[in-house]
């Protein structure tokens, strides 16, 4: 994966984090740095959901070695764990219908 | 393996789906059924959604589940954070027996809300522990441990987040052995010289002093604090005047103070200074009527804060 490559994938799962905080979660958050956690934004169940979807969302597993607080305390922090689990379980493109593909 | 779990809360979700990604076969579920029309996530809709059989914890306290248990051929019965006494006819009923993951370290902190008293009490490290069920609450020998710092930032939440991870893990380090080697379970009997049983009392009957030092105040908020998840013990309580509110967020500063306990110091945009026996804490968050304000949308330089 090229620098360009990440960046794009970056900005992509941002802009469907955001979506999905928006349109399932129903939760509006302000920027990419909005402490989750500290707003209330991500109460318990909000939090649970979250999870599910990031796995459907980006077809990628939130290990539970992954499980430390500071990785969903903001869609930024969550991103840049999506990107390392997708780079560890070799999910390399992101697919324009919102899916992601192993190859 | 044929795995039946029981299970609740965060922790129960993230033991479905590692079980869900295993090669053990989830012979069902138990959980609380979700009231009627109740919206959200739960562990009995994560199940289901996965496509498991979902029975209701309850079951669990029957004697006659038993049967069920050993004509599904079940392994082991694995209970994550589910709070139903098991009978004890159950207990015997899978193969290897029931295993259960307790959110403390055994034999200290059986019971309740292990988390919240390790921070409540100072202690520096925490720990949470895997044993095999017998007739007792937190009772069985020890199969694994794992312990960890509480850090001086840690809440009630992230101190949850940290044993979440430690304890699903050990419970994933049993299913490998049970699969593999089940004679090699380690099964060390627990020292009950040792044992503290914490009941689900909240300390201090939920309200804090303001004459203990800044140290303890400060442990005490960050004990109840889970924001925004649920707060088992709620949040500690104190007065302006005939005002009732709780703290939610408080951390020290450092700072002495040498004015009384309880007086309430400069307000600044990261929360409003407190004075405790010793020195200042700073409060950032304040529950009022079931509502999340500012301190500073209450609380004014010099005024004074009860003490009860």
């Amino acid at each position: 994966m090229t620098r360009d490559t990440q960046k794009v994938d970056h900005e992509v799962i941002q802009a469907r984090l955001r979506a999905l905080f928006s349109e399932v979660l129903h939760a509006e958050v302000p920027s990419i740095e909005t402490d989750l956690f500290e707003t209330g934004i991500l109460d318990s169940q909000k939090f649970v959901e979250l999870l599910l979807h990031i796995e459907q969302t980006f077809n990628t597993t939130i290990n539970i070695e992954d499980f430390e607080i500071e990785n969903f305390r903001s869609i930024e922090k969550i991103t840049t764990l999506i990107v390392q689990r997708m780079n560890a379980n070799g999910v390399t493109e992101l697919c324009k219908a919102g899916t992601l593909s192993n190859t | 393996m044929n795995v039946v779990l029981a299970a609740e809360e965060l922790a129960g979700v993230q033991m479905l789906q590692a079980l869900a990604r295993s090669s053990h076969r989830v012979v069902a579920v138990l959980a609380a059924p979700p009231q009627p029309n109740a919206g959200g996530v739960s562990v009995w809709k994560v199940a289901q959604k996965l496509g498991f059989e979902t029975w209701p914890a309850e079951l669990v306290r029957d004697s006659e589940f038993g049967a069920r248990l050993r004509a599904n051929s079940v392994d082991i019965l694995l209970n994550v954070y589910s709070l139903y006494i098991i009978h004890r006819e159950v207990l015997s009923a899978s193969k290897l027996g029931a295993f259960n993951l307790h959110p403390g370290p055994l034999p200290r902190y059986a019971g309740l809300n292990a988390v919240s008293w390790a921070i409540f009490r100072g202690e520096q490290t925490h720990g949470v522990t895997v044993h095999k069920m017998e007739a007792g609450v937190d009772a069985g020998p020890i199969v694994s441990q794992s312990f960890f710092p509480i850090d001086a930032d840690d809440t009630g939440l992230s101190l949850s987040f940290k044993c979440l991870r430690e304890g699903v893990g050990l419970m994933l380090d049993l299913l490998d052995i049970a699969s593999t080697d089940p004679g090699s379970i380690p099964l060390f009997q627990q020292d009950l010289a040792m044992r503290e049983y914490f009941s689900k009392q909240v300390p201090e009957g939920g309200r804090l002093s303001w004459s203990w030092p800044a140290r303890k105040v400060a442990d005490f908020v960050r004990a109840c604090d889970f924001f925004p998840f649920h707060s088992p013990w709620g949040y500690p309580r104190t007065r302006l005047g005939v005002q009732e509110f709780a703290l939610v967020k408080a951390r020290r500063t450092g700072l002495p103070c040498d004015v009384p306990s309880g007086t309430v110091g400069e307000s600044t945009s990261c929360g409003v200074q407190v004075a405790c026996s010793d020195e200042w804490i700073l409060v950032s968050k304040l529950l009022l009527a079931n509502t999340y304000i500012a301190p500073g949308e209450l609380l004014r330089p010099g005024d004074h804060l009860a003490d009860d």
